[in-house]
């Protein structure tokens, strides 16, 4: 408990050191979000105006530090070009980020580790190969030109998804709001018509997102495992006769677990990253997309208020690791 | 272990579908009566479904935007996109008439005013005074009377804007004066000929003010960023710039509802994303199709794939305080060096016009003729190159906006063209702000420059691209003669004599060949063969309430 705490506290100077590196990054980066703002067409007194009205004429420290205090206070801005506060335009997409991210992990995990496993069981099989191409593949293919393809074969050529654009088709209502998530809130009520619209819409972008990171996960899980299994204390189990699964399954699974959790919160982080592109493509309202219209807009407030986050959300992940290694291999202690 | 985790499973579930017997939004989906009445009990939720509310039957028009606009507050709204939601939620004094174009289609007639939420007017014999009789049938949403006071109430909330304070500066408005609850007079300071075209662009939409009453400006603007206090045909339900609009046609419009009883607008900023569900049938309109993905379009039947002349240019811009490009055979010598032909042909797939003149062909003034037009002679420019004392050659760097591919195409075609009279040509891409940094300091030599007129009036135009002191002359191009025809073609109250005026300018920039003059964007709308009325305005925004299915 004492080192969550400490590991809390050491988070701060670290927000801190992210704030003013985003800030000053948006500063330094040239182009006049008071122009942007104004209208390409409108005349010089009106851009002048408009950076008064914004602040920002005052002097760049001066600016630093309104803004810490304001993200302190929870208040991450206004988003000019939705006239809305970040913090409320974040907390609408929250959701649909979250249920894309979780359901991208799930297929990522629950297909990587099983394969990769399996692929280090029958070393050079025929299983072991084609989880190798597929690896390949997915660490090279840049993920913007798989989300198009996908949507070229998937809805254009064959037809088996619906249109590419948002959470559940129009003439569907979102499930009862429980969650905000609606593949867990149809679930909850039972209403099967909104899942099946929900799982549609949902499955293309998911498993986009979730390709680079099943590839490296599956690798790393089979590369641990084949090492694993090469230690002495598996060659005693396998001689004293037990059945091969349970020595992979319980005593070789069992002792991969840190490798391999380190290796899934790593790619949490490059999940939050590709998220961005793949909403974009799939025209998912979620923050990511949101994130690249602010960001061709030239609005500070929330590329500023997503890079703290992401971070946030990487140290928070990183902590729960720390703690999960404790659980899944009782000889760490902190 | 094992066995606690299978039971804490078992009872998860049990606990899931017992609370499935609750409320569920789509119990009734089968059955076309449950919907409305599922609406409106998610609705408490603020989630609705964006269709589900509409009965069998309903008239729901689907567009697929490139994105979604800025504001809904008309004295903030500087794009054609926050300007449809704009148009569909507010009314103006007046609005254009129609007329068809070449191809046959319905076209806004700039030059035919008709009314709106102004029945008559009176325009005094010296332009000085317009007497405005507004309709005493005209109602806001809320269902209080447009009247005088909230026409000048609207007018001064322009006036007072950072943003478009300019354009009733534009007007000439000096005064405004209630007459009664029906009439008002504007009293200008000089004749503006383009006052009926200022009034019936969206930033002069009139608001309610009995819906801001006790606010100030700022929170009238704060207010009507995302909501609407006007009298339209639609009420917009959902706005989110970057996901999806939702607007419901409004039984009580004062007009008589429109033909459409929904539209939803969604937001795909990927262009290929919009070709597809063009292709699929999954929208009714596309906006912004890039011209070479019209050729995959073109085979599809159910489709109309229409071009419409607009007032957006491209051109090069050409820096006259550049050592070299002041020398005026320079500036001639790449005029007659541009691969024209290649540029409309293989950059834009033929969906554009070369730009002869420097006014665009939807814009009143434009000039019809061959004279003073230059086309690819390369002989001559190299001629001229010599003659200018740069036989040897040039280097010059031709900076570009990034973000649009058809400019960074454009470019290289330029490049090459340039290489073949001896110019260097170095290409630099930029991010757009840093472009527009660039070249509003005039900080470049040459430019790959657009140019979309906000006000449809050759005056406006040159006063902003081609008046030395305009604002985007980004090439410093300075010359006396169209100097004082500006000046005196802006004092003029008379538009045939305005124009003839625009139209010796455009001479004279082309003898000095100012910039040059690139090509003419077309505006390519993709819809769904079902709809009719469709009617094109040069603005490029869409007016929903014309529009049937």
């Amino acid at each position: 408990m004492k080192y969550i705490i400490k590991r809390i506290l050491q988070m701060i100077p670290s927000v801190l050191l992210v704030l003013l590196i985003t800030f000053s990054l948006s500063r330094i980066v040239p182009g006049d979000p008071a122009r942007m703002m104004a209208g390409e067409q409108a005349p010089e007194e009106a851009v002048e105006r408009i950076r008064e009205e914004m602040g920002l004429n005052k002097p760049i420290p001066e600016q630093f530090v309104v803004y810490v205090s304001e993200v302190a206070r929870g208040d991450l801005g206004t988003a000019w070009h939705t006239g809305r506060p970040v913090a409320e335009d974040f907390a609408m997409r929250f959701p649909a980020s979250f249920e894309l991210a979780l359901c991208a992990l799930l297929l990522a995990v629950l297909i990587g580790v099983p394969v990769g496993i399996y692929a280090a069981a029958k070393k050079d099989s025929a299983v072991d190969h084609i989880s190798r191409v597929i690896t390949l593949l997915g660490t090279s293919v840049p993920v913007f030109w798989l989300g198009f393809m996908l949507i070229y074969l998937l809805y254009a050529k064959f037809e088996m998804i619906p249109a590419p654009f948002g959470r559940i088709s129009d003439e569907i209502f979102p499930p009862t709001h429980i969650t905000g998530l609606y593949l867990l809130d149809s679930i909850l009520t039972g209403d099967i018509v909104a899942f099946k619209s929900a799982i549609s819409h949902i499955f293309l972008p998911a498993l986009c997102l979730c390709f680079g990171s099943l590839a490296i996960i599956s690798r790393m899980t089979r590369s641990n495992m084949i090492e694993v299994l090469n230690l002495d204390y598996i060659r005693t189990a396998r001689s004293k006769g037990i059945k091969e699964s349970k020595v992979i399954g319980k005593h070789g699974f069992r002792n991969i677990l840190v490798p391999v959790l380190t290796v899934i919160g790593a790619q949490l982080g490059g999940l939050i990253g590709n998220a961005v592109v793949v909403e974009t493509i799939f025209n998912w309202p979620g923050i990511g997309s949101y994130i690249t219209q602010s960001i061709l807009q030239t609005d500070y407030a929330p590329v500023q208020a997503f890079t703290v986050i992401s971070v946030l959300i990487y140290m928070f992940i990183n902590l729960i690791l720390d703690i999960l290694y404790t659980v899944v291999d009782p000889r760490i202690t902190y | 272990m094992k066995r606690k985790l299978t039971a804490m499973a078992l009872s998860a579930v049990l606990a899931l579908s017992l609370a499935g017997c609750g409320a569920n939004a789509n119990a009734n989906a089968n059955a076309n009566s449950g919907n409305a009445a599922a609406g409106s009990e998610t609705a408490g939720n603020g989630e609705t479904s964006a269709a589900g509310e509409a009965e069998a039957g309903d008239k729901i028009l689907t567009v697929a935007f490139a994105e979604g606009g800025r504001t809904l507050n008309p004295s903030q709204a500087t794009d054609a996109t926050s300007a449809v939601f704009i148009n569909a939620a507010y009314d103006q004094l007046v609005t254009y008439g129609s007329t068809t174009n070449a191809e046959g289609y319905e076209v806004a007639d700039t030059s035919d005013i008709q009314p709106s939420l102004a029945k008559s007017w009176k325009v005094s014999e010296d332009g000085m005074t317009y007497t405005i009789h507004l309709d005493e049938n005209a109602k806001f949403a809320t269902g209080d009377p447009v009247t005088a006071d909230a026409v000048i109430f609207s007018f001064e909330h322009v006036k007072n804007s950072n943003y478009t304070g300019f354009l009733y500066t534009l007007a000439n408005i000096d005064t405004m004066e209630k007459v009664d609850d029906l009439t008002i007079i504007f009293h200008l300071n000089k004749p503006c000929t383009i006052f009926f075209n200022l009034l019936q662009m969206h930033i002069f939409s009139i608001l309610n003010p009995a819906e801001l009453e006790g606010m100030t400006d700022e929170e009238i603007d704060a207010y009507l960023t995302t909501a609407t206090a006007g009298s339209g045909a639609f009420e917009i339900e959902k706005w989110e710039a970057t996901t999806e609009a939702v607007l419901n046609a409004r039984e009580d419009y004062w007009k008589g509802k429109a033909d459409l009883d929904k539209v939803l607008v969604k937001i795909i900023p990927e262009a290929s994303n919009r070709v597809l569900l063009a292709d699929k049938g999954d929208v009714d309109i596309a906006m912004v199709i890039p011209p070479k993905d019209l050729v995959t379009l073109a085979d599809n039947e159910d489709l109309d794939c229409r071009s419409y002349e607009s007032v957006s240019i491209t051109y090069l811009s050409l820096n006259n305080e550049n050592e070299a490009l002041s020398n005026v055979k320079v500036r001639q010598a790449i005029n007659y060096a541009m691969p024209y032909d290649s540029i409309v042909n293989d950059v834009l797939s033929g969906h554009a016009k070369k730009l002869d003149h420097v006014i665009p062909s939807a814009m009143p003034g434009h000039l019809d003729t061959d004279e003073g037009v230059y086309t690819q002679d390369l002989e001559k420019a190299r001629a001229l190159l010599e003659e200018a004392g740069y036989a040897s050659g040039l280097e010059l760097n031709l900076l570009v906006s990034s973000g649009n591919q058809d400019n960074a195409d454009t470019a290289i075609l330029v490049q090459d063209a340039l290489s073949k009279i001896g110019v260097t040509v170095n290409i630099e891409k930029m991010e757009r702000p840093q472009y527009l940094e660039a070249t509003s300091s005039h900080n470049f030599d040459m430019a790959i420059s657009a140019y979309s007129s906000f006000v449809n009036d050759p005056g406006y135009f040159f006063g902003n691209c081609l008046y030395s002191k305009g604002e985007y002359n980004y090439g410093s191009y300075k010359s006396d003669r169209v100097d004082a025809i500006w000046e005196e073609a802006e004092a003029s109250n008379d538009l045939e004599d305005r124009y003839s005026l625009y139209q010796e300018a455009q001479m004279i920039v082309a003898g000095d060949a100012a910039w040059a003059p690139l090509y003419e964007k077309a505006n390519i709308v993709v819809m769904d063969k079902n709809l009719s009325r469709y009617k094109y305005y040069p603005d490029g925004s869409i007016r929903f309430a014309e529009i049937s299915k």
